[in-house]
């Protein structure tokens, strides 16, 4: 006896069916007379009917599947498992909270704050404790605005190179930057730190942008930016551009795109992604800037990526996730600029874990193990969920902020399903 | 361009190689009537698939 995969979805597309397996992420059509083939509910003996073929290919496929199984314990062990046996040590390193930017929507306080040589020992001692457990470390500098204490990456990018070439494991490392002290000199230093992927924010075509992404003086920084992103790919850094999508820069995104063409920036040079544009706090009301909700922005995401594919950017995979975010995993940790482990890169208000100096956590917080615990189907919405594979239970930082955690694939799953099929 | 990783939407889903949805033929033998438009994956994402946060923070990748 089998059953359809309850993470399966099937969409009429003309005389043919398009079926979308979130549990694996196959994508398929199927003409009119096999789509009968999986047009059942509930249990049935569709061994008499479906040619061996077929049926070897759905199953093998995981579109059908005994009907005694409950597909959710494929989802769990897979969540459980990565999430516990992660072979990689992933440390976030918030150098200091100063920006040379006020971005209008940004929710950081801009603190003049930075790392000192004693906090970064305690992150590194506490990287040291753990490293031998894991095959390689992933490092990201994040801020703030990192390059504005390249000394402390110096610094600290150099103990943790020695300390993975001494213990033989692999290093890999990224910079999430604002672009603006980014020149030839910094990117070959960069380079020689072993950094190889760097991340820039384009908000819109310049005028969109420069009204979001500003100097203190309210001066708009957009060329500056496309100069750094260009730097970045003349000096081969692997570079996603980020476009945080919100309402006031959506209709300058065709023109984005048509400028970072024109400019030599196009699918071969630079990873092009999206993000929804969110209010987390500290930034001052601006009219109209953001989505009412997630369920709003995923229509305008679903817009944003056919314009993308029509400019020839690789559109995202709809694919399952282990876990629904790396923040989430014991294996990955922020260290801010006073040396302590915080949540993730917006959740910097308060410490997951305080560490004593020897790098140890002297207090795990309540909050930490509760990140850590989270099972996404503890939540019945979630269990119930047809698209859990796809999302792992969202973003546990929004959920505890009393937002929606849900991803924008769960109200827009048809269109951009669709859209990838075309 | 190869293991072109792409980060979808909100903060916390996952960025494969973009090249699998381009794909199409290149997973299992389909019997007739059916097109391999993206392939399963064997497994989920895990290492350096995933994207970090939702605010400005970049992406590594381990390949």
């Amino acid at each position: 006896m089998y059953k359809v995969n309850k993470y399966v979805s099937q969409y009429r597309d003309e005389s043919d069916t398009i079926v979308f397996n979130a549990l694996t992420g196959g994508l398929y059509k199927f003409n009119s007379y096999t789509a009968k083939m999986i047009a059942f509910d509930g249990a049935q003996d569709i061994e008499r009917t479906i040619p061996r073929v077929t049926l070897d290919f759905l199953t093998k496929e995981q579109i059908v599947v005994p009907a005694t199984l409950d597909e959710i314990e494929i989802v769990q062990a897979r969540f459980r498992h990565a999430r516990q046996y992660s072979k990689q040590l992933y440390a976030t390193f918030i150098l200091t909270e100063q920006c040379n930017l006020r971005c209008v929507y940004c929710y950081q306080n801009h603190q003049n704050t930075k790392a000192s040589i004693n906090s970064l020992q305690k992150s590194l001692r506490h990287v040291e404790t753990r490293i031998d457990d894991y095959e390689s470390l992933k490092v990201h500098w994040f801020g703030g605005e990192p390059l504005l204490r390249l000394d402390i990456l110096e610094h600290t990018a150099f103990h943790l190179i020695k300390m993975c070439e001494e213990r033989r494991k692999k290093y890999f490392s990224g910079i999430t930057t604002n672009g603006i002290l980014l020149n030839n000199r910094t990117a070959k230093k960069l380079k020689n730190l072993k950094v190889d992927q760097i991340q820039f924010t384009l908000d819109g075509d310049c005028d969109q942008h420069n009204e979001l992404r500003v100097y203190a003086s309210g001066n708009g920084t957009f060329f500056q930016v496309l100069s750094a992103i260009k730097i970045a790919v003349e000096n081969n850094f692997i570079t996603f551009v980020r476009v945080n999508l919100s309402k006031h820069n959506i209709l300058s995104f065709e023109r984005l795109l048509d400028r970072l063409i024109l400019e030599g920036l196009g699918p071969d040079q630079i990873r092009l992604y999206i993000n929804e544009m969110k209010e987390h706090g500290n930034s001052p009301p601006m009219s109209g800037l953001y989505f009412k909700d997630v369920a709003e922005y995923g229509t305008y995401l679903v817009d944003a990526l056919s314009i993308m594919q029509r400019f020839g950017y690789p559109l995202p995979a709809l694919v399952p996730v282990d876990v629904n975010c790396e923040f989430d995993k014991p294996s990955t940790m922020l260290f801010g600029t006073d040396g302590n482990m915080y949540h993730c890169t917006t959740g910097t208000d308060r410490p997951l874990a305080l560490l004593d100096d020897e790098g140890e956590i002297k207090e795990k917080t309540e909050r930490m193990c509760k990140t850590h615990d989270r099972e996404p189907w503890d939540d019945p919405m979630c269990n119930n969920c047809k698209h859990l594979p796809l999302c792992m239970g969202g973003c546990s930082y929004l959920e505890e902020d009393g937002k929606t955690k849900c991803n924008p694939e769960r109200f827009v799953l048809e269109p951009l399903i669709r859209l990838i099929a075309s | 361009m190869s293991n072109q990783l792409s980060p979808l939407g909100n903060c916390c889903n996952g960025q494969v190689p973009a090249t699998a949805i381009m794909v199409s033929g290149e997973g299992p033998t389909a019997p007739d009537g059916i097109k391999v438009l993206s392939p399963a994956f064997v497994r989920a994402q895990e290492d350096g698939a995933q994207p970090l946060g939702n605010c400005c923070n970049g992406t590594v990748s381990t390949a």
